[in-house]
């Protein structure tokens, strides 16, 4: 009796779903999920920056006096907007050069060689990509501007490298340079050698080949790359206002302009910045195929001397000397200060100059708002990578099955957007549209950073699932329809199960990327605070074993994360 | 058991692309019928159309005389095997064979029942807890085959299905298809791009060309009565002859051929008619033309090639054309280049159609 009672519950439980299942199936139940799907894409990301221009447009006379003929002023904002989108691009000009010079090496040597520690290696290049770029800048200010790190073992008593357009770079580079390593090393490891071995008996030699064969192959790839390098350069926000000092880039002038809450500048020059950004985007897109890499000619004498074993050594290991000197040993600098200012100032023997007293005995108490800022960036974090989930799953469902070629390409580059634009720029958009000056349903902290991190998140996403879609074969479907599965039923079923590590693999990405981002949430925090913007303060106020304490903490989880991931991975 | 009915089904495409043109056939209870063709003929959309992942621009299907061209795949009961099997790779051979019945809402001992009663149809009871990994290419088209029968689908739908199969396994497999098929009771359709894998396995053939119809008809049909050119040309290899009827009184009727005459054998042609003959190149025979030879036309020998059970003879005839005569490897006869040869055209082994008028060539174009 029991048995049976047990199965027929069962089966009233499984048949109640599959009739769930089934209407949720029904084309006009579908037609609803995807207008609902694509309304709040357009909700979160397309609208934020339509309103911003839409905004502009409409207030150009308001915007016009305070840009171009303030009172006092005169058209000073405007010059130091140019100034600043000056310096943001030569910046971003020098660093992708630098990444293009040390990325394209290391990704051969990981794609190509094998040696003891390649895994090691492997995961110190994405480290940079994966640590907060705050925690990076601060580290970084750390071992070059400071008389702690490489000034110590010159044995000087101030910083080598002062806070300016210098350091900058440096600290880009760090950051950057992954992008360029990561989008060709597994398509350099997929190239046919073959045909690089009939280029050799040609008589090529291996630069040439390298230049006119193999990097040809990769160039798409690449191209993307380095757009990625140096848009993130563009519009980096948190490292950027640790080390830039007075020479401001355009994104940290968007955020002191904010904490000035000079919302029409604010607003023109975040436009500037999306505009810039969206044409490299568009670009990219349009010609990526069409554009060529430089100088066909050869060089014989040349390239045969530059290729030479001696020479491609020397090469590969300056090139991974530059990364540990440049990007490795700077970047984690931090824990290093961390031991150093443990309980004391190494250099007075400070008892209260001290991590330990400036965190946990001061009167101020930073432990508490590090605990507070702790909890709200997990909840954050934990939240956005939910809701991202729930929003970005048939999003990327809708751009895998869409067979109209010219609508799959408009969604696949409206979904880069926001990786692209600079996060204080975006930021700015999403409080202008949310806040008081456009639909005044939130005001700026924790909801606004919520919705803020998702935007920004949301193609992290999206972009994976697509491809985890599209790797699905679409027989196991047809056969799941065939036995009489619903779509929803299928998609459960089937599709689901193949999706899980990639699933896993986003969220775990998701997260990182919201516990570690600055810009956005500095615009749009209110009163929160998150860690990476509670250490621009504890730098702000000069209390650096206080942020080194916070940098550290960030650079644990992230690490731990990174490690998660790949493990996720390999399981695959 | 369900009978299939297409009328005058056409699918189109985008605006032009005509992949299935007034397509008309009925497939009887329990019968296998396999859809060959070149590539781009129609027949994975035919399958489709039948599966239901693809609706008619026009024209009506039948199953068992309803109406289904509107009715979804999930409620056309029916089973699909693919050439990659699409076995479920996260859950076991059990799991794999339990879903049809699990997702139509069946009672937990029925579907038992029927996993249980499905794995023995196949002989896999002791694999019943391996995931897919664990299986070879035959184990995993069995659980294929379970999964329909637990399904208790009525048409069983392959495409492919033994393409992932080595040679040697798929002759065998070919059996064991055709027995489990007619066991069960099933409807089958076979779509291949093997032609005798469709004639060995099948009780009835579909040829298909540029989307139509071109023959439909038992292995034996097709092979010894193709009723067109294009059958005779696809299914086998056939040379053709051009000539002009002679003479139309009897069973068998002279036609000229070049300076010479044949007899042939006569289905429907008339005296003066413009004809092609098409004969199987296995049913030439090639004989020294200093013997006593019958019904024969003369030529010159190109090439006596060998190729293992066979050799090809290559023979120009005295009208120009070429033909080339497979002969039993074990024919003592060896042949010179430029020898002179007379090549023996069996009258029962001819079939005659009238000469295309766009040219034998274009007629052929798949």
């Amino acid at each position: 009796m029991f048995k049976t009672d047990k199965e027929n519950i069962e089966l009233f439980f499984r048949k109640t779903r599959l009739k769930i299942e089934t209407f949720l199936s029904r084309n006009s139940v579908l037609l609803i999920g995807k207008i609902i799907t694509i309304s709040i894409f357009i909700l979160i990301i397309i609208g934020p920056i339509f309103y911003l221009l839409l905004q502009i447009f409409l207030h150009w006379g308001e915007i016009y006096s305070k840009v171009f003929n303030d009172p006092i002023l005169g058209n000073e904002a405007f010059l130091m907007m140019l100034r600043s989108i000056g310096l943001s691009l030569k910046v971003a000009g020098i660093v992708t050069f630098f990444d293009l010079i040390v990325g394209i090496p290391i990704a051969w040597v990981l794609a190509r060689y094998n040696f003891k520690g390649k895994k090691i290696l492997d995961t110190l290049v994405d480290m940079p990509m994966a640590v907060p770029t705050s925690a990076l800048g601060f580290s970084i200010y750390l071992f070059w501007g400071t008389n702690n790190g490489i000034s110590r073992l010159l044995n000087s008593n101030v910083g080598l490298v002062s806070q300016g357009t210098l350091l900058i770079i440096l600290t880009h580079i760090a950051f950057t340079f992954p992008y360029v390593t990561r989008s060709i090393k597994g398509i350099i490891a997929d190239l046919d050698i073959n045909i690089e071995k009939a280029a050799k008996t040609l008589g090529a030699p291996p630069f040439t080949i390298a230049r006119m064969i193999s990097l040809p192959m990769v160039k798409e790839s690449l191209l993307a790359g380095t757009v990625l390098a140096f848009t993130r350069s563009l519009g980096e926000t948190g490292a950027t206002l640790i080390v830039s000092g007075v020479y401001q880039t355009a994104p940290v002038v968007i955020v002191s302009w904010m904490k000035g809450l000079k919302i029409p500048t604010t607003a023109f020059l975040s436009l500037i910045l999306i505009i810039i950004s969206l044409l490299l985007l568009t670009a990219v897109r349009l010609f990526a195929r069409k554009v060529g890499l430089p100088w066909n000619k050869v060089f014989p004498r040349f390239e045969r001397k530059i290729s030479s074993k001696k020479v491609a050594r020397t090469r590969d290991s300056l090139s991974i000397t530059l990364f540990f000197i440049f990007v490795f040993i700077p970047a984690l600098f931090v824990v290093i200060y961390l031991f150093q200012w443990w309980n004391k100032s190494p250099f007075s023997g400070d008892h209260e100059a001290g991590m330990i007293y400036q965190v946990f005995q001061a009167p101020d108490k930073k432990i508490d708002s590090i605990v507070h800022a702790f909890v709200t960036s997990v909840e954050v974090a934990l939240i956005v990578t939910i809701v991202n989930l729930v929003i970005a799953t048939p999003m990327a469902l809708l751009i895998s099955k869409t067979k109209n070629d010219k609508l799959k390409g408009l969604l696949d580059t409206l979904i880069d957007i926001p990786l692209i634009i600079p996060s204080s720029a975006l930021g700015f958009s999403i409080f202008f549209l949310w806040g008081s000056n456009g639909l005044h349903l939130l005001s700026p902290g924790f909801m606004m950073i919520i919705v803020s991190h998702i935007s920004f998140t949301y193609a992290y996403c999206v972009r994976p699932l697509v491809g985890a879609f599209d790797a699905i074969p679409t027989m196991y479907d047809e056969a799941a329809f065939a036995f009489g599965s619903s779509r929803l039923t299928a998609f459960r079923t089937v599709t689901m199960p193949f999706l899980k590590s990639g699933l896993i693999a986003v969220s775990i990405m998701t997260f990182t990327r919201s516990m570690s981002e600055t810009g956005a949430t500095i615009i749009v925090q209110g009163v929160e605070r998150t860690i990476p913007v509670l250490l621009v303060d504890f730098f702000e106020a000069s209390t650096f074993p206080a942020a080194a304490f916070a940098a550290s903490l960030l650079i644990l989880i992230s690490f731990l994360s990174l490690l998660l991931l790949r493990y996720v991975s390999k399981e695959r | 058991m369900t009978e299939i009915q297409f009328k005058h089904v056409t699918k189109i495409f985008g605006r032009k692309v005509e992949a299935v043109k007034d397509l008309s056939f009925i497939i009887e209870d329990g019968e296998y019928v396999s859809l060959i063709g070149p590539s781009g003929c129609g027949k994975t959309t035919t399958l489709r159309l039948l599966a239901g992942t693809v609706l008619p621009t026009r024209g009506k299907i039948f199953f068992d005389n309803r109406e289904v061209e509107n009715l979804p795949i999930q409620e056309r009961n029916l089973g699909f095997v693919f050439q990659h099997f699409a076995i479920f790779p996260h859950m076991n051979v059990w799991e794999n064979i339990a879903y049809g019945p699990t997702v139509k809402g069946k009672k937990k001992s029925e579907i038992e029942e029927l996993v249980e009663h499905s794995l023995s149809s196949v002989q896999m009871k002791e694999r019943a807890e391996s995931f897919p990994s664990e299986l070879s290419a035959p184990e995993l088209q069995k659980v294929a085959l379970a999964r329909v029968i637990a399904a208790e689908a009525k048409i069983l739908l392959l495409d492919e299905p033994l393409g992932a199969l080595d040679q040697k396994i798929r002759e065998e497999f070919q059996f064991f298809l055709r027995d489990f098929v007619k066991k069960q009771g099933l409807t089958a359709i076979h779509v291949t791009h093997d032609q005798a894998e469709a004639l060995s396995i099948s009780d009835k053939v579909i040829v298909l060309n540029k989307g139509q119809l071109v023959q439909m008809g038992t292995p034996d049909d097709l092979i010894f009565s193709p009723t067109n050119l294009f059958t005779s040309f696809f299914v086998g290899e056939s040379d053709f002859i051009e000539g002009y009827v002679l003479d139309d009184s009897s069973r068998f009727s002279k036609v000229r051929v070049g300076l010479e005459s044949i007899n042939v054998q006569n289905a429907g042609i008339h005296k003066g008619e413009h004809v092609v003959i098409a004969i199987r190149r296995e049913f030439f025979d090639v004989r020294k033309a200093d013997q006593n030879n019958e019904n024969f036309l003369t030529g010159k020998v190109i090439s006596d090639q060998f190729l293992g059970l066979f050799r090809r003879v290559k023979v120009l005839l005295k009208n120009q054309q070429i033909i080339e005569a497979k002969i039993h490897a074990k024919s003592p006869l060896k042949f010179e280049e430029n020898e002179t040869v007379h090549v023996i055209i069996d009258p029962a082994r001819t079939r005659c159609f009238e000469f295309p008028k766009e040219g034998i060539k274009k007629s052929l174009e798949m």
